[in-house]
């Protein structure tokens, strides 16, 4: 068995609706270890939601559409899958928190019923071992076990949280993808929230896709690292090697604009310049325009993924042949 | 919960004294001398000043209100001028009569229009999504008259199966309830096509399908109940509706219900008759809503803390670990 859980080759995720369409993720290709956890940083409208739904199968219906590419867990080609395939490993293979807990629960079903269900689809078991499930599962995430029987709104957005995290880890699944599992939090919840992924995602060996725009946590939970921009993965590389040394004028910019305690800087520098629009995206460097370390050459071509060391990737013209000189 | 009933059952007092002061009002304003018309053309001068006196119409109208609302409290809602018969066992089993009707109508009505509306929902865009829209447009857009007359046509007339008027069997009650049914399925359909597709695109249907759920239990176990929630609302609504105004259908039908009761005691200025249905229908026009705002809580447990309030408190706090 091959050390990687998850490996996306070439992917492309477009949005098509009757105005325009938006090409939300452009050809990117990642992979996951096993056990490992992937930080995907990237300001807002980046795509990293897309690329999270396209992994679950769960882009929106008629208007979302994968390209090209491929999405393959443990070798099989998640793309190829049939829907009954798909609905085998949602839940149970690879699981996902979304990105607002306080509207990821049904409010007419109680907690309870919310976790068991999962794990009646994937366990052949009884009704009442399922409730037991879930009431370890909410003891697990630190919720009262009796608290079962209560509605979502009977729970602070915190505890919604952790009862959306008891629900995609009920099954144990061998993948996890949290999309900002704790940005709709206040900050002590948040490092809760974090410290106890962080244990639950330890003691399990899961592997784990975490996506956020704090460079903090990434440094905090993630072994690897991928920046994306405008739909592509600007780089890519180990926590250590992105944060030591970052190749991209883009995460360096992104490390610029966050606060430090020990730099004593008069104020943060801000990225200049809007986000390109996706639905209108060019055909050079999509970051050329906000860059501060470009060239002529950037705005005439797309640049290529060039390793710049072992394992740690970026995608821009300053390790390309053509750089010196123009 | 009992206490909120008890609040919501007050509540009646000043909307009946309301109704009942509309009514009252009307009656001293409209022309015409109700003693003449319950004597007829025949009766002497002196006759009808009888009448007057013992119907108690000589009292100033502020005296007669109270008490008529006198009576009211005790059950007593006077006498039919017509009849002499007291109005309420003459309301009652009219009453009977157009529950029947009204609550058959809904449910083929509600039954039709939830079902075509879930179908369009999940077929939305195709061409089933417009041919039912075309359909429910066509049954709300025809008066509920020209669809009796059209049913009295086809099943009376051409193919003998039902009787043109009258309920003297169970089968008179097929068209009524049809014809109001047929009416009220474009609204269920389109509240609930509406409410439906705004519910499958919440974020806890995701969550559902990030489970591994199927589309079908995902429709009914998530859905479903979720989408029912304006639904009942507008349930409620027409019961009331078509209870209170029946007036049309039953005529045509010939239906002995309370709207026809109240048609024919307006024509004869039977007022003690008039007053005693509207109350009737008022009192019955609360308490539905009362029932559907309580099977608001059933369908919708958030509901049970904001609308009830003054109901058991829990306090439970959670120990985060
Ligand atoms: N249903 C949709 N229809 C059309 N465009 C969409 C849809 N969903 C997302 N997009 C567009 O796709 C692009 C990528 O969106 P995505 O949600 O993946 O960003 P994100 O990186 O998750 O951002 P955030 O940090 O705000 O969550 C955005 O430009 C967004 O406007
Ligand atoms: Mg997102």
């Amino acid at each position: 068995m091959s050390d990687k859980i998850l490996s996306i080759k070439d992917l492309v995720i477009h949005y098509e609706t009757d105005e325009e369409v938006v090409e939300a993720v452009n050809n990117i290709t990642l992979e996951i270890g096993r056990g490992q956890v992937l930080g995907l940083v990237g300001e807002t409208g980046a795509g990293k939601t897309t690329t999270a739904l396209g992994i679950m199968g769960l882009l929106p219906a008629r208007v979302g559409h994968v390209i090209q590419g491929s999405i393959e867990l443990e070798g099989s080609d998640l793309l190829k899958m049939s829907a009954r395939e798909m609905r085998s490993i949602r839940g149970k293979k690879i699981s996902m928190i979304f990105q607002d807990p306080m509207t990821a629960l049904n409010p007419v079903k109680t907690v309870g019923d919310q976790i068991a269900e999962v794990v009646l689809l994937h366990n052949k078991c009884s009704k009442a071992e399922a409730l037991k499930r879930a009431q370890d599962m909410l003891a697990m995430v630190g919720i009262v076990p009796e608290r079962y029987k209560d509605y979502p709104h009977q729970f602070s957005g915190g505890m919604k949280q952790r009862i959306v995290i008891a629900i995609a880890l009920a099954c144990e699944p061998d993948l996890l993808i949290a999309d900002e599992p704790t940005t709709a939090l206040d900050v002590t919840i948040q490092a809760q929230i974090l410290d106890m992924m962080r244990k639950l995602q330890k003691e399990h060996g899961t592997s784990m896709i975490l996506i956020t725009h704090d460079l903090g946590v990434v440094a905090e939970m993630c072994d690897h690292c991928a920046v994306m921009y405008a739909g592509e993965i600007v780089e890519y590389g180990t926590t250590e090697q992105v944060f030591d040394n970052p190749k991209h004028p883009y995460t360096r910019a992104l490390y610029k604009s966050i606060p430090s305690l020990d730099k004593d800087v008069e104020r943060l520098e801000v990225i200049h310049g809007m986000v390109c629009d996706p639905s209108d995206l060019p055909t050079y460097c999509s970051f050329c325009d906000r860059c501060t370390e470009k060239k002529g050459i950037c705005a005439k071509g797309d640049p290529k993924v060039v390793e710049v060391e072992a394992g740690h990737t970026a995608k821009c013209f300053q390790y390309a042949k053509e750089w010196e000189g123009k | 919960m009992v206490r909120y009933i008890i609040k919501r059952i007050l509540l009646l007092i000043p909307i009946l004294l309301g109704v009942s002061a509309i009514i009252f009002a009307l009656k001293t304003v409209t022309p015409g001398d109700p003693a003449r018309q319950i004597l007829g053309n025949q009766a002497t001068e002196e006759q009808v000043a009888e009448k007057r006196e013992e119907l108690g119409l000589n009292d100033p109208v502020i005296v007669q209100y109270v008490k008529y609302i006198v009576g009211v409290c005790h059950g007593d809602f006077g006498e039919s001028y017509r009849t002499g018969e007291p109005v309420l066992s003459e309301i009652v089993p009219r009453l009977g009569t157009s529950a029947k009707i009204t609550l058959g109508a809904v449910a083929i009505g509600a039954i039709l229009g939830v079902l075509l509306g879930i179908i369009s929902a999940l077929k939305k865009y195709t061409w089933v999504d417009s041919l039912v829209l075309v359909i429910s447009m066509f049954f709300q857009s025809v008066p509920e008259f020209v669809v009796a007359l059209v049913l009295i046509m086809i099943f009376a007339v051409s193919l003998h199966i039902l009787p043109a008027s009258g309920i003297d069997s169970a089968k008179g009650y097929i068209m009524p309830m049809l014809t109001v049914g047929l009416a009220s399925i474009a609204s269920y359909t389109r509240i609930t096509r509406s409410s439906m597709l705004e519910v499958l695109g919440e974020d806890y249907i995701r969550t559902a399908r990030a489970k591994g759920q199927t589309e079908g239990n995902i429709t009914y176990h998530h859905a479903l109940r979720n989408t029912m929630i304006p639904v009942a609302q507008s349930i409620g609504t027409s019961l009331g509706n078509s209870l209170g105004g029946g007036m049309v259908l039953e005529t045509v039908f010939s239906v002995p219900g309370v709207g026809k009761y109240i048609v024919d005691a307006i024509t004869a200025r039977n007022y003690p008759s008039v007053l005693g249905g509207a109350l009737m229908i008022a009192i019955i026009l609360v308490v539905i809503n009362l029932l559907v705002d309580i099977s608001f809580v059933l369908i919708d447990p958030r509901l049970k803390t904001t609308i009830i309030s003054g109901g058991s408190k829990k306090t439970k706090k959670a120990k985060a670990a």
